[in-house]
């Protein structure tokens, strides 16, 4: 045996080279695409319906109608009172849900493999019979305005709304998702229901399973469930991206005792079809999106001003934002921000290093594997590819555009799509504090804790 | 009611050994997905800090990614991304985890980071400054800036007069501050000894060859000089109610919140107290549910679980109002008219079998990941000093009556043995009046 050497890291073992693992794609008899990750290692089966429609088709006076429009899915059908789906659903133990994003509308359940049937059961029921109860409404009303009132209370929360409102101007992306303390109480369950017809169609729609069941199990059970589901011509609101701004933008909003600021620092983003997804993707990565990137390393190991910071291109089927975020504490929220904009403007000014882009490369690509270990996470990335309409070997080939990106590429990326002289730039936090260090960025809006303008 | 049938019950099967130092190893070998997870929990947490370095554990966790004999500060997580895989670390109030996931063939690489550690570990004022301040705005984040946040702090110092579990594990902002080298090298003595720990390897490795990696890696570090000295469990029985109410404008709602304590992890009570919070609180037909938010209209959420650790832990019980004036007391009855009921009467058969339903389907999701299991296996020989307790523990639950439930909330949950923290936002005015704090 020869004496250990701990003064270096050991040499890596033989590698293991995996490709993204195999899925099925089929489709019901009326035509609804269907996927399936088959995988028997455990138990479970896990099954979304999408529909192609978010709420991305609120509108403003209405924000938040496409997510309580799906939360209404699961609280009732014309067969089942709430209580008693929820009694089913909880006897198998499994978990049924529905809810809107910005690009869809999901219902999904998870269960253990012998209770399936029991689940589907409970699944087509709300995706076909809904409702749409008018004391269920009340109901709901009432949890989602006490869920607004506490979320106004999380620094996070205000940054991002007022972020998002100044970034996305008119367009629907500017609205709260999960809607106002305005606009809730104003439902109808008529309306509700309205908007759930208008986007539930199995022409614009797909299934996504994973786990422990084959296809002809799959197609069987979903076909004999959904075959009364009528087609139904999809209305999308079709909105033009926002534009790009001209200068800064920064914009406080208080928080009652607030010892830290929630910052966000970025502008409009890309779409997630975008051809330089993946260059964005990386040149993020090194920037603000793991542990050894520049902005954490920065702001939390140089600095010791935060306890994370990262950033993102948040995609969506239209263009979404880019955005640092990080909280930091009172005192030195303009000098991180200070920070912040160094690294945008330092990332356009010079070529990353060899070392850096390798290391960046090295990350995504050797930490791939880790991404698809359960079938419940390959499912997620085929659903991404089968909602963005991205080709069907889009995982097969990600690896290889990562390797083929060099430091140029990165630089030019970084000039088309980071823009440190063109920021939103907002934090929640002790307003009177930050308001005299924050003029430094530009004029300063104000907002109270209910995001208004004052 | 029929017996429910015979289930698969995910048991992770493995094998054990303990090194000469006193390391003990345990090895599952699994070859679903090319990923190994190196998992090595400490027995130490915030019970073995003294209450002027409150929250030392956990700072101490932080240092421990600055720097080894041949591993210089920042490198070790570079390191790991390098190669394609993530690290972590969590403390609680009983123990300290540090887990790398990697892809399996880049194994040798955790072992390298983590014996240099536990044989030698290096640290400047520069780390422990900024690693001070981090901790800090982790505290500010989770705890100071958040509504709600002092909750824990409050509690335990109700819930716990002397055991060491009287403060949190995040500890406070002087106490975090006061620590020094001299703290930090004891404290590594002490605890970071091989026989104070348990290192858990799980996917896709050869058995054979990597007993061998871990005798190179492991085997010839020593044991550290420090001598450990648990502490006994020490709490009077509580036998009034214990309160306190709390005026903020940092809540938006008012909140109500209980905890009980109760019998230790492991033990027959605690694992039936735990099915009884699914039975209160799990899925929509749960009966604090349906009393506090469905039927009641009183809360707008609601939670039962418990806090198990492996000295006696707490049973919570919270619940948010739906408007900012709201009168807290008749959510407070309704709750207590709800466990009254189950001290009194046997839950369904019914009840009890979703609760064990929802328990199976919810271990069986945490051993779905390579680094699911690890922890597991880890948690359990740490706490119970018996790995074979991760598999045995869901038919202890599967075996739970409605009687062991009737008699452990009998015993734990009446209103004199709880503890209670009440917050209510201050009545609404105009002007912009400072706070106290």
């Amino acid at each position: 045996m020869t004496t250990l050497d701990r003064s270096k890291p050991p040499q890596p073992g033989p590698i293991t080279l995996i490709g993204f693992p195999k899925f099925i794609t089929t489709q019901t008899s009326g035509g609804t695409p269907v996927y399936l990750v088959e995988n028997h290692g455990q138990p479970l089966v896990s099954i979304t319906l999408y529909l192609r429609e978010g709420s991305a088709n609120d509108v403003a006076g209405k924000e938040g109608r496409s997510a309580m429009s799906a939360e209404l899915l699961t609280k009732g059908t014309d067969t089942r009172s709430a209580t008693e789906i929820a009694e089913a659903i909880d006897f198998v133990g499994g978990s049924l849900g529905a809810g809107a994003s910005w690009d869809s509308t999901t219902i999904s359940t998870s269960v253990l493999t012998r209770y399936l049937p029991t689940a589907l059961d409970l699944f087509a029921d709300v995706a076909l019979n809904p409702a749409f109860a008018g004391a269920e409404l009340d109901r709901a009303k009432l949890q989602r305005i006490a869920g607004i009132k506490q979320a106004k209370s999380d620094p996070g929360y205000l940054a991002e709304s007022i972020f998002s409102r100044i970034v996305f101007a008119s367009h629907p992306y500017a609205l709260e998702v999960n809607g106002t303390e305005e606009s809730v109480p104003k439902f109808t369950s008529e309306e509700l229901q309205n908007i759930y017809k208008g986007i539930s169609s199995p022409s614009n729609s797909f299934f996504i399973a994973a786990g422990d069941i084959t296809e002809s199990e799959l197609l069987g059970m979903i076909e004999h469930r959904f075959k009364e589901w009528k087609s139904n011509p999809a209305k999308s609101q079709s909105v033009t991206a926002p534009p790009a701004q001209k200068n800064n933008r920064v914009a406080l909003v208080e928080k009652a005792q607030a010892v830290q600021s929630a910052i966000r620092v970025g502008h409009i983003g890309i779409a997630r079809d975008d051809k330089d997804y993946v260059a964005c993707y990386v040149l993020n990565m090194l920037l603000g999106g793991y542990f050894n990137s520049r902005i954490n390393m920065n702001l939390r190991e140089k600095n010791g001003f935060t306890y994370g910071a990262r950033s993102f291109f948040d995609t969506r089927k239209q263009t979404g934002a880019f955005a640092v975020s990080t909280e930091v504490r009172t005192d030195v929220t303009a000098k991180a921000i200070a920070e912040i904009i160094n690294e945008l403007t330092l990332i356009r000014k010079e070529p990353v290093s060899e070392v850096e882009l390798s290391m960046v490369k090295n990350y995504i690509i050797g930490s791939f594997p880790l991404s698809i270990e359960t079938p419940q996470q390959v499912a997620g990335r085929v659903a991404t590819l089968a909602l963005y309409g991205l080709e069907m070997d889009y995982y097969d080939k990600f690896r290889d555009t990562v390797a083929a990106l060099s430091r140029e590429d990165l630089l030019r990326t970084a000039q088309t799509y980071i823009h440190p002289d063109a920021l939103t730039i907002t934090a929640s936090g002790d307003v009177k504090a930050l308001e005299s260090d924050m003029k430094a960025f530009g004029d300063v809006e104000i907002y109270d804790h209910d995001l208004i303008r004052i | 009611m029929q017996n429910p049938p015979k289930v698969q019950t995910g048991a992770i099967s493995y094998t054990e050994y303990d090194l000469p130092n006193g390391l003990h190893v345990i090895l599952h070998e699994d070859h679903k997905a090319p990923i190994v997870c190196v998992n090595i929990a400490y027995h130490v947490g915030s019970k073995n800090e003294t209450p002027d370095r409150a929250g030392f554990a956990h700072l101490f966790e932080h240092l421990l990614f600055e720097g080894s004999t041949n591993v210089k500060r920042g490198e070790f997580d570079t390191h790991i991304t390098q190669a394609g895989g993530y690290d972590n670390a969590y403390t609680t109030e009983d123990k300290t985890n540090y887990y790398e996931v990697l892809p399996a063939h880049q194994l040798g690489l955790a072992l390298w980071l983590e014996s240099d550690r536990m044989l030698g570990f290096v640290l400047d004022e520069v780390s422990l400054r900024t690693q001070k301040d981090v901790v800090k705005e982790e505290k500010r984040e989770r705890y100071d800036n958040t509504p709600y946040g002092s909750l824990s702090e409050r509690m335990m110092s109700l819930a716990y007069k002397n055991f060491p579990y009287k403060w949190t594990v995040i500890g406070d902002m002087n106490t975090i501050e006061a620590a020094t080298l001299t703290d930090v090298k004891d404290f590594y003595d002490t605890f970071y000894s091989p026989s104070n720990a348990v290192l858990v390897l799980t996917g896709a490795f050869q058995e054979a060859d990597v007993r061998k990696q871990i005798e190179e890696y492991f085997g010839d570090i020593p044991a550290h000089p420090g001598i450990l000295e648990r502490p006994i469990y020490n709490e009077e029985e509580q036998l009034n109610e214990r309160r306190e109410i709390v005026t903020t404008e940092a809540v938006p709602l008012p909140g109500i919140f209980y905890a009980y304590p109760m019998p230790p992890e492991g033990s027959d009570e605690a694992i039936a107290l735990d099915l009884l919070t699914d039975i209160l609180s799990t899925g929509r037909s749960s009966r604090l549910y349906q009393k506090l938010v469905y039927t009641g209209k009183l809360a707008s959420e609601m939670s039962a679980y418990v806090d198990l650790r492996e000295m006696p832990g707490l049973l919570w019980i919270y619940a948010i109002g739906n408007l900012p004036e709201q009168d807290t007391m008749p959510i407070e009855i309704a709750i207590e008219e709800v466990i009254a009921e189950i001290r009194e009467t046997h839950v369904s058969e019914i009840e009890l079998q979703k609760a064990k339903n929802k328990t199976e389907m919810r271990l069986i999701a945490s051993r779905v990941t390579t680094s699911g299991k690890a922890d597991q296996l880890a948690h359990s020989r740490v706490f119970f000093n018996d790995t074979s307790k991760a598999n045995s523990v869901i038919d202890r639950y599967l075996a739970v009556t409605t009687e062991d439930i009737r008699k452990a909330a009998a015993k734990y949950l009446v209103p004199e043995k709880r503890c209670v923290v009440v917050f209510v936002p201050p009545p609404e005015e105009d002007g912009d009046d400072e706070g106290d704090e």
